[in-house]
């Protein structure tokens, strides 16, 4: 494993996130099946596939949630598996819900994840830019958390990643719930964060997202990646149908 | 480091945000002032009683003179007269209760057989004082562990509730590091509680800034530790907050309420007390008794322990004060050995209870505190003594006049032995009861390392 992630390290420099054989299972279900992903500096990789059919696990692997029955994930060349910590603070996650401190203010909470991950750099003033960043003005982000949408939410999520100056950001479905603009919002924000170098790995069902802002979708089925697209080939219209088709195979 | 204590900033802001928390400290630090106040109020109304009893024996002097010739029997003055005995509290007392409740500050002694008089002493039955008065003493031995409860038993699992939890779970900080700060904050909240309440109460109840408050605040201090472990042992093994919380307040019922009343129970099966009661009842049988018998009867037996009356001549055929005095002592003598082994199994049966109040730290620190405020069974038992002193001391200024037929003339009151009980100063507490709460809170730190194994796995585990 060893060998593996120092190869990782040297060939593919660019490479953040990395999955080589990557498989977990329970009991009787296969919930992820040798997958093998690599996503870049300055990619977004989306993974599209029906319910059940291992994306939050793919996510929780590389989070060091769970643990893989063979293979391994790795962080800039780094097993999660062997190195929780180390891998955690390079990493940023979005969940589905962002749920945080309903007594705190955005940019309190924003100060306790940054404490929690051990960035104490900061002041108020880089919090509000941060905050700023993803849209959340002064007035907002000094409201206490209980009062705020879930968009709103959401971007205190980015927020955190940015100031976690994360090498790899990790979503679960993040724009489900998010009316149009608010989910076009999100998108932007991520490719804003694309820009800067992250590796974003993106579990959707939004196939039009997905194609709008993602630099490769992944197709799952059944714990195995069956195809990966990059964007820049089909557009959404295409990427439906491909989908479909391996929906109905 | 600096992590850390942004960490703890983080922490303090999230308690200061709760208004429950809020409320609770300002509740128990209030719970604490009032406690000290009603004890201070106490002591105050005491002393001032004790105060008052000064001039007792004067106002009696001057009454006494003036119903009764000059020339009667000092016998008789005797028997009317009753001598006012004082048990001066420490001011500690207003801090922590103990049994003084039990007992009478003072009483009115008479020259008469001593056995009935000390019926409350003979009978009290020495158990731990159990949520009891509402004292400081029982603010930090009650309340404080709820209060520590109440703030920590959701550290480890409220982020999960929260919903929070993977977001906190994908920081590279491991649960069981996030639970032992959170836990230490509440600890630096606790300190702080406790440091108020102690000089709060010991400003209000006016005691000094000595060693003993030092050593009071330590062991509260000792205490809390001991019951953060806890806390910690409990949370490792819960898997939500409520059940948390039900075990701790499982665990708070079983070392404030039950531990104690088995540990009386069972003090009071091995350490039975034949019955004080009974003794008095036969000292009055044995003494009335002597009316119907020659005067002989009565004499030997008192002139066997007090030889230098041997010349004394009794009147055989009518009432004299010398043979009735000698009538009271004797009832004591028939019974005193029997007072004695009453008395001596109180003792084995406080020292008893001492020994086993190491096995549960809230009765430890409870008879702690006792200790250094000196209202402990053992207090009281010295006090007994001192009484028992003080009408030998009394038989001592007495029993020359009256045998001597002396009149009321020649009485002179001013001489007349006073009585005052000021419990030792030592107030040094056993330092088995410091140790038993180090010593416990040291057993339930062995866990650490299995807390931590349990907290670190239970963080965002999907694996079944
Ligand atoms: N803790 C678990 N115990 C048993 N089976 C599990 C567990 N977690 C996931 N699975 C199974 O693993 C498979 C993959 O689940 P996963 O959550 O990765 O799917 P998903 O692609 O995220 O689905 P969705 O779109 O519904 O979020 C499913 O069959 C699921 O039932
Ligand atoms: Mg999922």
């Amino acid at each position: 494993m060893y060998a593996f992630a120092w190869i990782d390290s040297v060939w593919e420099n660019d490479s953040v996130l990395h999955a080589y054989q990557l498989s977990k299972r329970y009991r009787q279900i296969t919930a992820l099946d040798r997958l093998d992903l690599t996503v870049a500096r300055g990619e977004i990789f989306c993974l599209l596939g029906a319910n059940g059919a291992g994306k939050t696990t793919t996510i929780n692997l590389f989070l060091g949630f769970i643990k893989p029955d063979s293979g391994h994930a790795s962080i800039d060349g780094m097993n999660v598996a062997q190195h929780a910590r180390r891998t955690k603070a390079l990493l940023a996650y979005i969940p589905e819900q962002v749920q945080l401190y309903g007594g705190l203010t955005g940019l309190e909470n924003l100060d306790y994840f940054c404490a929690l991950a051990g960035h104490v750099e900061y002041n108020r003033g880089d919090y509000l830019e941060f905050l700023d960043r993803v849209g959340l003005e002064q007035k907002v982000a000094d409201r206490r958390l209980s009062t705020y949408s879930k968009g709103m939410r959401q971007k205190v999520g980015i927020a955190i990643a940015l100031a976690k100056r994360a090498k790899a950001l990790l979503l679960d479905e993040p724009t489900s719930g998010l009316d149009p603009a608010a989910a076009s919002e999100f998108g932007e924000l991520l490719g804003q964060l694309r820009n800067d170098g992250t590796a974003v790995l993106m579990a959707t069902h939004d196939l039009f997202r997905a194609a709008e802002i993602g630099t490769h979708v992944g197709i799952m089925k059944h714990g195995r990646l069956v195809e990966t697209v990059p964007t820049s080939g089909p557009g959404h219209l295409d990427l439906e149908k491909i989908y479909l088709e391996h929906m109905r195979a | 480091m600096k992590a850390v204590l942004r960490r703890l900033h983080c922490e303090f802001r999230h308690a200061a945000r709760s208004r429950a928390v809020v409320m609770a400290l300002v509740l128990v630090v209030v719970a604490g002032a009032v406690a000290a106040h009603l004890g201070a109020a106490d002591v105050a109304d005491t002393q001032r009683d004790l105060a008052a009893l000064d001039g007792e024996i004067d106002a009696q002097e001057l009454k006494l003179r003036s119903v009764h010739r000059a020339d009667a029997d000092v016998g008789l003055i005797g028997y009317f007269l009753t001598f006012p005995t004082k048990h001066e509290p420490s001011p500690w007392a207003a801090l922590s209760a103990g049994v003084s409740s039990a007992f009478p500050y003072s009483q009115h002694l008479r020259l008469l057989g001593l056995v009935p008089q000390l019926d409350s002493e003979a009978t009290g039955s020495p158990g731990i004082a159990s949520l009891g008065r509402f004292d400081l003493s029982f603010v930090i031995v009650f309340l404080v562990p709820l209060l520590i409860i109440a703030l920590a038993h959701d550290i480890a699992t409220r982020d999960d509730e929260l919903g929070i939890g993977s977001l906190v779970a994908a920081q590279p900080l491991s649960t069981f590091q996030l639970v032992v700060e959170r836990l230490f904050a509440v600890g630096i909240l606790l300190a702080g509680v406790i440091g108020l309440l102690v000089g709060l109460a010991a400003a209000i109840a006016g005691v000094k800034f000595d060693h003993t408050l030092a050593t009071w605040l330590g062991l509260a201090l000792l205490y809390a530790a001991f019951w953060l472990v806890a806390v910690l042992a409990v949370v490792a093994g819960s898997k939500t907050s409520i059940s948390a919380l039900l075990r701790l307040i499982g665990l708070w019922i079983t070392l404030c309420i039950v531990v104690p009343a088995v540990l009386n129970a069972i003090v009071l099966t091995f350490f039975p007390l034949p019955g004080g009661v009974l003794a008095t009842v036969e000292q009055r049988q044995f003494m009335n008794a002597g009316w119907d018998k020659a005067k002989a009867a009565t004499m030997e037996p008192f002139l066997a322990r007090r030889t230098e009356y041997a010349d004394v001549s009794i009147p055989q055929e009518r009432f004299s004060w010398p043979w009735y005095y000698a009538m009271h002592e004797v009832g004591d003598q028939q019974v005193a050995e029997q007072i004695a082994s009453h008395r001596a199994q109180l003792e084995r049966r406080a020292q008893t209870l001492e020994r086993l109040s190491a096995l549960a730290p809230p009765i430890a620190l409870q008879l702690a505190f006792d200790r250094l405020a000196r209202t402990d069974m053992l207090t009281y038992l010295r006090h007994g003594d001192s009484i028992a002193a003080y009408h030998e001391e009394l038989k001592g200024f007495f029993y020359p006049l009256i045998f001597a037929e002396a009149k009321l003339h020649s009485l002179r009151f001013t001489d007349i032995p006073r009585h005052h009980y000021s419990p030792p100063k030592t107030g040094t507490i056993p330092g088995f009861l410091a140790l038993s709460i180090v010593a416990a809170t040291g057993i339930l730190g062995l866990g650490i390392p299995w807390f931590r194994r349990r907290l670190n796995r239970s963080s965002i585990h999907h694996d079944d």
